[in-house]
């Protein structure tokens, strides 16, 4: 199963810059006509000086307080209005700038077996380096049910 | 000229119109920037001009970056983000007064994109920070890499209203667009081949800077025109 995954990063200071914040991942697997996909992240709650928003307000504020639900909400729309091969990912990579930013977006190659969510998560630990329980939906993918069973046949004379 | 290094610390807007660029951070002072390798002489201009017109566009300065000549585009705040993204963050803002107060305070940029012939225009292109009290709102305009493509011996009437960004354009503000049509129209044409010619030649050849230089001129008397046949003064 091919997938298109990105992380997303936050840049406190534009001008002077400090140490970017990992904040999450996304990950997008299509499946024919079938899209997927998963947004795993965290948000600061209370004092985060590291973000240096203490005295930010409105949207300067909530590019990081509140980056998540926009996100999500973007990545629908954009679900919504996708054609079967374009990828979303790629587009949120291109519309997300500036402080709160999506990195270049990578391709990988996992079993079909695997169950994204897992990917996801997997992916997510190793960028924030916190580790999160395994989610409830995480078990392996059943094998795909295969459409057509093939018969060959082989006469001699 | 300063150098600056390649970074990922941060992501620009993607480069639109052939106007590659990269993030770049300046190792001697912290800065982040966008680096562009092209329209140089375009980017740089973008920015002399306007301050020359009273208005917003982040300092560009020429740069290098692994041997090569860049145009390094500052950041325009600590904390900053295009129209679009102020949208999709918080709707709630971007369709308030004072959100509207700004594009309205910026519609002077009208004027100027009228003056060096922007062709680029999207609302990607205007930068929004913080202003001077919280609530309020400052907007620049980025991506000079269209402007200054006349043909040489263009003239007044060779001046078109631009056709975006489309925040701007549904905030004009005639006060406002006048005003800087005002500041466009007095800047001395010693000070705009002054201007043009402070760019190293091997950034902008001489037969280029004559043909800016004249055209920029030239020019100056149709912005008034332009803009006031379309009804935006």
């Amino acid at each position: 199963m091919r997938i298109r995954w990105a992380q997303v990063e936050y840049q406190p200071n534009l001008q002077r810059s400090a140490t970017p914040i990992p904040l999450g991942v996304i990950v997008e697997a299509i499946h024919g006509h079938r899209r997927e996909l998963v947004l795993i992240g965290r948000e600061p709650k209370g004092p985060a000086p590291e973000f240096q928003i203490d005295n930010a307000w409105g949207p300067f504020r909530e590019v990081a307080t509140n980056w998540f639900e926009s996100v999500w909400r973007n990545t629908v729309s954009l679900m919504n209005e996708a054609a079967d091969n374009e990828l979303v990912v790629d587009q949120l990579a291109g519309m997300w700038t500036s402080n709160l930013y999506f990195k270049e977006p990578q391709s990988l190659t996992v079993a079909a077996s695997k169950n994204l969510l897992t990917v996801a998560r997997h992916r997510y630990q190793a960028f924030v380096g916190e580790r999160i329980p395994p989610f409830a939906g995480e078990r392996p993918r059943a094998k795909p049910v295969r459409r057509w069973m093939n018969y060959t046949l082989q006469a001699t004379g | 000229m300063a150098d600056w290094i390649r970074t990922d610390k941060w992501k620009p807007a993607s480069p639109g119109g052939g106007s590659s660029g990269f993030s770049v951070e300046c190792p001697a002072t912290g800065e982040l920037g966008h680096g562009k390798p092209t329209s140089v002489p375009q980017e740089i201009l973008g920015y002399l001009f306007a301050q020359e017109a009273g208005v917003s566009v982040p300092p560009t300065e020429l740069g290098t970056c692994n041997g090569a000549t860049i145009a390094a585009s500052k950041s325009w705040g600590a904390q900053s983000q295009d129209v679009p993204t102020v949208n999709r963050v918080s709707p709630n803002d971007y369709n308030s007064d004072a959100f509207r107060q700004a594009l309205r305070n910026a519609s002077g940029l009208l004027a100027y994109h009228a003056w060096v012939g922007t062709g680029d225009l999207k609302d990607e292109h205007l930068m929004v920070r913080p202003g001077a009290a919280p609530g309020q709102y400052e907007i620049a305009s980025i991506d000079f890499a269209s402007a200054f493509g006349w043909p040489a011996g263009a003239t007044a009437a060779s001046v078109a209203v631009p056709s975006g960004p489309p925040a701007l354009l549904a905030n004009r503000d005639a006060q406002v667009i006048g005003a800087a049509t005002v500041r466009i129209e007095a800047i001395a044409a010693a000070r705009i081949d002054e201007i043009v010619a402070s760019l190293p030649d091997p950034v902008l050849p001489a037969a280029d800077k004559q043909r800016i230089s004249t055209g920029l001129v030239a020019r100056q008397g149709g912005v008034r025109t332009a803009l006031t046949t379309a009804g935006w003064l």
